[in-house]
């Protein structure tokens, strides 16, 4: 592996002799070129280290160096290049690898300056070193967890030296910051049926009507005409709210079921009409068949087929899918009521038929909870 | 059995291959006379005279040498 060679150029009065002479004294030639007075040849390490040691008229001069001297040789000639090179690179890796900005993007100040003084904790600085991937996401988890009332999210991104950190502030809910008095209003338009007011002024009474937004319990406590005070009312309502619900269904019907009979049979098959051999045929069936023999052109054939025996359901009934409309309808006001809502009462107001569909109309009467509340300050 | 394998092993049998205009001859002993008509090399059992034009040594190891040019004869003696 170590081996190196040498082509040379051996000038002198006789080349051949001189040739000679090396051969006898033990040095051996790889290949050798003779012209007129010079002998260019290949020589090993090993000779050419015995060559060296003779003393002779003869002009030696090494034209070339092979193989692993080669390469110790280019080193030495370009040593000085190497070495800077090799510390440009580690110069490089280095610069590559330092932080020399920290941005942190947000206009709160005081923010800035929290999120900037944790950073510096955790080495996030500049003239620090670059951070892992790994790091960063912990730096990123602790600073979101040290700062919970304060930090909604931080995004930790690198451009080259620079960290860029995005804060997004925490912006407190509007509802904490108003104040906790509240009117309990209603939802939805209805006959009031019952009022479960645990405190605050019931302004509304059983079986009035009120609209969507309508204060049933104030948190207003009038003594008189004066407001005496102000509470979070806490209750229930419950009323008797009207809907109106339209379904629109498919008037035609069909369905084809298998009815798990079978049969195997042999079939001639004929200007593409079938004839059974062997068995007697199924009304309505589905065949799978395989052509056992045919002719050319396929005018005859003789097929195996296994049919199996289908029932089929195809009818117009406009009496029952009414019916299935109706149980629809009732689902979808079923479907969004809790336990203590019920159905009070349904009428079918009209039913149409389209072309292909039925449109049936019912109206129900739903008892259900209409609370919900309206927040106000003194102000 | 033993024998030709230690031959082979071994190598130290003299052989000539020509091959073109290349001689390629093993287990010489020594070069005597180098010229461009003519080369004496001895061998083991006498000298071997290669005859021929611009006759030049492409090769030149302990045992083995190789010659080229256009050969026209070669001589035992």
């Amino acid at each position: 592996m170590f081996n190196s060679t040498y082509l040379l150029s051996i000038k002198g009065k006789d080349v051949k002799r001189f040739l000679k002479s090396l051969y006898r004294r033990n040095i051996y030639f790889i290949s050798i070129t003779i012209t007129n007075n010079e002998l260019i040849c290949k020589i090993d390490e090993i000779n050419y280290n015995k060559l060296k040691d003779i003393k002779t008229s003869y002009e030696i001069k090494v034209l070339k160096v092979y193989g692993f001297k080669r390469i110790i040789n280019s080193i030495k000639y370009n040593v000085i290049f190497i070495i800077f090179f090799i510390i440009g690179m580690i110069y490089l890796i280095f610069l590559k690898n330092i932080i020399f900005k920290v941005n942190i993007i947000h206009d709160d100040k005081k923010l800035v300056e929290i999120i900037k003084n944790e950073l510096d904790e955790l080495n996030i600085k500049k003239y620090s070193f670059i951070k892992s991937y790994d790091y960063i996401q912990k730096v990123k988890e602790k600073i979101l967890n040290d700062n919970l009332d304060t930090l909604e999210w931080i995004e930790i991104e690198r451009v080259g030296g620079v960290y860029n950190i995005r804060l997004d502030k925490r912006i407190k809910n509007s509802d904490e910051k108003k104040s906790n008095l509240r009117h309990l209003v209603a939802k939805k338009s209805g006959i009031i049926k019952k009022i479960i007011a645990k405190d605050g002024e019931i302004i509304k009474k059983v079986n009035d009507y009120v609209n969507k937004g309508d204060i049933i319990i104030s948190g207003e406590i009038h003594k008189g005409e004066d407001i005496k005070n102000n509470l979070s009312v806490n209750g229930k309502v419950y009323a008797e709210v009207w809907y109106k619900v339209r379904v629109n269904l498919p008037l035609y019907y069909y369905e084809e079921k298998k009815t798990g009979n079978d049969i195997n049979t042999i079939k001639i098959e004929f200007l593409n009409k079938e004839y059974n051999i062997f068995n007697k045929e199924y009304k309505n069936k589905r065949s799978n068949k395989k052509v056992l023999f045919s002719d050319f052109y396929n005018m005859f054939s003789i097929n195996y087929s296994k049919d199996e025996e289908l029932s089929i359901v195809d009818q117009v009934n406009t009496i029952d899918k009414e019916k299935y409309a109706i149980i629809l309808a009732r689902d979808k006001i079923i479907n969004h009521l809790d336990t203590n809502e019920y159905i009070i009462s349904q009428k079918k107001l009209k039913t149409t038929i389209n072309n292909s569909t039925i449109n049936v109309e019912v109206f129900f009467k739903v008892y259900e909870d209409i609370s919900s509340y309206s927040y106000y300050s003194l102000n | 059995m033993l024998k030709s394998i230690n031959k082979i092993i071994k190598n130290n049998i003299f052989s000539i291959n020509i091959i073109e205009n290349t001689i390629d001859i093993n287990n010489f002993i020594d070069i005597t006379i180098l010229e461009s008509n003519k080369i004496v090399l001895e061998i083991p059992n006498g000298y071997l005279r290669i005859y021929g034009n611009n006759l030049t040594v492409s090769k030149l190891l302990d045992k083995e040498v190789m010659i080229n040019g256009s050969i026209t004869s070669l001589e035992f003696k």
